[in-house]
């Protein structure tokens, strides 16, 4: 089956900073979680499958249309969540949706009302009035009102209260039930990959540290726990990240029968979650 | 790109609303005066003809439009037809308020003085941006100033010093009243239509432009 998003290679340098050699796919209707540290490259790669980044290498299809070349058509088949929805600040809702649906042939008139209703959104209301979750909200009800098949969305979750965070996401799920389109999403809460996400990619310093199912990497990777001696041991062979305090070492490695043949039973091995290998991986070794 | 043109109008209907009220309201006091008419007709139809832009840099929303499937170039037209017709705009209501008292040769002229700095704005809003872009502009302006005032001052010495030769008879009779009077009509269309091929090549240049640029 062909990927609704396949990125290969994808290289975009700054000053300062290079996205560099990112590689994943999304088969059509599944959620794919772009996790990392801040700076990591993840607004890079969401901006360069919207094609409004200008790549330097690789290639970035979206249904078989590269966004760069195709821009219209890639973009007709993507609905977009910004970090940070813009929308002129003086208009309505009302105004803006009527300005935003001329854009798109299949827009759903009926299932953006029926959406704006869910999400207790007042037509009526000025954009510039509305807090930074209706703003998400309604840029999500946006996107999600044109058939799209692949809704990007860039750290959607960020600054809201954590039960505004739960609603959205599961409106977000109860509305994907059933349907066809993907979800690419960027985020450094590591509990919204828990809740949703069907693929993991984690970027740090612009490169691709891992990109694989959630339940295969929950499933190989694993949380070794351990004396402080042991951690002198040539840590970087076994581990792929490791933090080491007063009274032993936490350490994050994809080498489960590796660590088992080293260490044997001198560690703990425990079941990670998403945040152990994520804070771990992003910590390279630290000496608390 | 009529999408995108609409967009545009409605994003700053409130500010247009503003202009379009303050406007002939002001140049309705200045008929008496020709030179103040045409200060309010420049100011006000500069302020249709960018307002718009500067409304969308304020709030931020480029990246919101670079990412509804549309064509970069089909941004570039549209802002160009935009501010195109904000200038058209802004001069018919000149000539509708003022009655004519401007005459056709300052309305051509204002047409074309805001049209060539729309036509050297633009490409530099779009390869740089609106800060840097405008600070382009600035430079790229003031550049072309000195450059005529090099030319006028040169043309002038020439002239103290008879290198030129004396004006042709035809030539001092079109250059009287009269002459211009009947010559105001070919000197509007030149006017346009250079203005208008300006700005066509100004298209194009920041069409290419901004296909390279990121959002």
């Amino acid at each position: 089956m062909q990927p609704i998003l396949s990125v290969k290679g994808l290289t975009k340098r700054f000053e300062g900073f290079t996205l560099s050699n990112v590689s994943f796919e999304i088969p059509p209707g599944f959620v794919m979680g772009l996790v990392g540290p801040n700076g990591a490259g993840k607004t890079t790669t969401l901006k360069s499958v919207l094609g409004l980044l200008r790549r330097d290498a690789g290639e970035v299809l979206v249904s078989g249309l590269d966004p760069e070349w195709d821009g219209a058509a890639a973009r007709t088949r993507i609905g977009f969540v910004h970090d940070e929805p813009r929308f002129p600040r003086y208009l309505t809702l009302r105004d803006i949706s009527a300005i935003i649906s001329r854009f798109y042939a299949g827009w759903n008139k009926a299932r953006f009302l029926r959406l704006m209703d869910t999400f207790e959104l007042p037509l009526r209301k000025r954009f510039g009035v509305l807090s930074r979750g209706m703003r998400m909200k309604f840029a999500l009800v946006l996107a999600l009102s044109h058939d799209a098949q692949l809704i990007v969305m860039d750290e959607p979750t960020t600054g809201l209260d954590p039960v505004f965070r739960r609603e959205l996401l599961d409106v977000l799920q109860g509305l994907l039930e059933g349907e066809r389109a993907s979800i690419l999403f960027s985020t450094h809460i590591t509990a919204d990959l828990d809740r949703i996400a069907d693929y993991v990619t984690l970027l740090q310093d612009g490169r691709v540290v891992f990109s694989e199912a959630k339940d295969d990497i929950l499933e190989r990777w694993a949380l070794v726990k351990g004396a402080r001696e042991l951690a002198t041991d040539q840590p970087e062979h076994w581990f792929r990240g490791i933090q080491v305090g007063p009274h032993g070492f936490e350490a994050i490695t994809d080498d489960l029968p590796g660590v088992r043949r080293h260490f044997g039973d001198a560690v703990i091995i425990e079941r990670p979650t998403l945040e152990d290998i994520v804070l771990l991986t992003s910590s390279g070794r630290t000496n608390a | 790109m009529l999408n995108l043109i609409l967009k545009d109008l409605i994003a700053a209907r409130w500010f247009l609303l503003v202009i379009l009220v303050l406007y002939p309201a002001q140049l309705a006091t200045m008929t008496i005066s020709p030179p103040a008419a045409m200060v309010v007709t420049l100011i006000f139809t500069s302020l249709m003809a960018f307002g718009s832009l500067a409304i969308e840099e304020s709030q931020g929303t480029e990246a919101t439009w670079c990412s509804l499937p549309v064509d970069r170039r089909q941004i570039v037209v549209a802002r160009y037809a935009t501010t195109l017709l904000a200038i058209t705009f802004g001069l018919g209501i000149s000539w509708a308020v003022s009655a004519g008292t401007l005459g056709l040769t300052v309305q051509s002229s204002t047409f074309f003085l805001l049209t060539i700095m729309a036509s050297l704005f633009l490409p530099c809003y779009f390869r740089l941006g609106l800060a840097r872009g405008l600070m382009a502009f600035a430079i790229v302006s003031l550049g072309i100033l000195v450059l005529l005032a090099g030319v006028g001052a040169l043309v002038s010495f020439l002239m103290d010093g008879s290198a030129i030769p004396d004006v042709p008879d035809e030539l001092r009779v079109a250059a009287s009243e009269a002459g211009l009077q009947r010559l105001a009509p070919l000197v509007a269309k030149v006017l346009i239509a250079t203005a208008l091929t300006v700005a066509g090549a100004s298209a194009l240049l920041s069409a290419r432009w901004y296909s390279t640029r990121d959002c």
